[in-house]
């Protein structure tokens, strides 16, 4: 998987590519806690060009979840597509986690607004 | 006698004396070049002809020799001949000497067998030259046979602990098949049957129905994420957790304080997320549990995360067993500790699955797909509950190509007997 940083104001874009499973964790987990480690509040993760996902992948994203709203900080998904985003659905991670349909959206929701829970 | 010009220094290591043996039926011949090699830090035997040699060579297996051409009893060329054919020495570094000083001869010496030649009259430095170019030759064929044997060694003792952990997975494979339910009627109107296939030698899946009283089964499905041993140690821990309940309720309440509510799904599930937090890898857990009451055929259940269920009625008709839910670990999840129900008909069927089931793909990358699962299983509802799993899990690995799924696999079929009592 590959693994793109970059910051866009006071919010990290994390932009992932490739299959993001068990194999991939170390990598993603390196690059998720400099993050964290460096202060950041808002991230927002690009699921547009990864391909396949599975449930370790699920349990990372929930456990990066955990840790900003832990700061009171907020994470957010972009266009996951295809089989990426029926995985998500069928997890009903859209529920604990948002999904934006752009880096825009993302980037412009408001830090507070929070998916609704149900 | 010209001078020492060309030095002869131990270019081999110093924890090793090199043995030569020199063979010539020339006494004098012997003596000088023993002098010389003895002063290079060599050890040195003599033997008189071809045969002696041979009985010598055999005995101290030297690292070089040196052999005339000429001689009684087995000459040079078939004192090599005779060295190079046993393969125990083949390799010792044979240098030929000879009066001959043809080209003729020399083709003759390596052909058989010898690694040098010389022809006499030599000049003595010379020949200590090439005795020190062969022994370093000898030197480095030493090493090669040291590393060899060392990775020998090395890959002994790798088989040897390779093996220790084949016995332990293998001993833990069986302890996990030993904690999944016997097939066949497992209560009375209750009729069970189940494939399970890790991908690896232990995986993250496993499941039970097992029975709590007269009239209660328990039920569940469960998939750790990861796969291999870690996975395994986590799934059988909750198991072993899930079934001294069921066991033993009182039990249970008392050592694992959960104030334990035998057919109260919910209520188990929400105990066992405060039990087993998220690990640091994301790693959780999903679950479907159920309790059947074969008095009113109805079976109470929850889940956290795990594929639901399908329930196929007796006419055809499919139902799913549970909303879309989250996995057990997080507490950023709300979970409302809520239990849901479903009443089994006789004919009825419940089929529980894990993931590793239908996210199976083909070439293209499609995955088999819960929709191509839940066709499957309304295809093969009259067919006995066993045959119509190994056609549902045949018709995934025909998808796939493949035998061998690539997640943990494990599916549970029910078969509702009878109308309950």
């Amino acid at each position: 998987m590959q693994i793109d940083t970059s910051t866009k104001g006071d919010a990290v874009l994390v932009t992932l590519a490739g299959r993001f499973e068990f194999g991939t964790r170390q990598d993603y987990k390196q690059v998720i806690a400099q993050i964290v480690q460096d202060g950041y509040l808002r991230l927002v993760l690009d699921l547009e060009q990864v391909t396949f996902l599975d449930s370790s992948a699920l349990g990372l994203l929930l456990l990066t979840d955990q840790k900003f709203k832990l700061k009171q900080g907020t994470v957010g998904l972009v266009n996951p597509t295809g089989y990426v985003r029926q995985v998500l659905e069928l997890a009903n991670l859209p529920r604990v986690i948002p999904v934006y349909d752009s880096v825009e959206d993302a980037l412009q929701a408001s830090p507070s607004q929070e998916p609704g829970l149900c | 006698m010209a001078s020492c010009s060309i030095q002869t220094p131990s270019r081999w290591p110093h924890d090793w004396t090199p043995t030569i043996l020199i063979i010539d039926d020339d006494a004098l011949s012997r003596r000088i070049l023993e002098t010389r090699l003895r002063a290079m830090g060599c050890r040195v035997a003599q033997a008189v002809n071809g045969r002696d040699g041979l009985a010598q060579a055999r005995q101290m297996r030297p690292d070089l020799i040196v052999v005339d051409w000429m001689m009684p009893e087995l000459d040079g060329p078939e004192f090599c001949a005779v060295l190079k054919a046993d393969d125990s020495m083949n390799i010792t570094y044979v240098i030929m000497l000879t009066a001959k000083g043809e080209t003729a001869s020399l083709v003759e010496a390596f052909q058989a067998g010898a690694d040098d030649y010389l022809a006499k009259p030599y000049e003595p430095d010379v020949l200590m030259a090439r005795i020190a170019a062969g022994l370093q030759t000898r030197a480095l064929q030493r090493r090669v046979e040291e590393m060899n044997a060392q990775l020998r060694h090395v890959n002994d003792r790798l088989l040897t602990h390779q093996q220790r952990l084949e016995d332990d997975l293998n001993h833990a494979a069986a302890f996990v098949r030993a904690m999944l339910p016997t097939p066949g009627p497992v209560a009375a109107g209750l009729t069970i049957a189940w494939r399970f296939t890790p991908s690896l030698r232990v995986g993250g899946d496993l499941f039970t129905v097992q029975p709590i009283t007269a009239h209660l089964v328990g039920l569940y499905i469960m998939d750790l994420s990861g796969h291999g041993v870690g996975a395994a140690l986590r799934a059988v821990s909750l198991s072993t957790m899930l079934q001294a309940g069921w066991r033993s309720p009182q039990v249970a309440s008392e050592a694992i304080g959960l104030g334990w509510r035998t057919s109260d799904p919910a209520h188990i599930l929400s105990h066992l997320e405060r039990m087993l937090p998220a690990g640091d890898d994301g790693e959780h857990v999903t679950i479907w549990l159920g309790v059947w009451d074969r008095r009113s055929g109805t079976v109470t259940y929850a889940s956290a995360g795990h594929p639901a269920p399908i329930l196929i009625r007796v006419d055809g008709a499919l139902e799913r067993l549970g909303s879309p839910s989250l996995p057990l670990g997080f507490w950023s999840i709300p979970r409302a500790a809520r239990n849901a129900s479903v009443t089994l008909a006789e004919g009825d069927r419940l089929i529980l699955f894990s993931d590793g089931l239908f996210d199976t793909f083909n070439e293209q990358g499609v995955p088999w797909g819960r929709e191509r699962l839940e066709a499957a299983c309304v295809r093969t509802r009259q067919c006995a509950l066993d045959d119509a799993l190994t056609a549902i899990v045949q018709d995934a690995q025909d998808w796939q190509q493949d035998e061998r799924f690539r997640d943990d696999m494990a599916i549970l079929g029910l078969h509702a007997e009878r109308m309950a009592l």
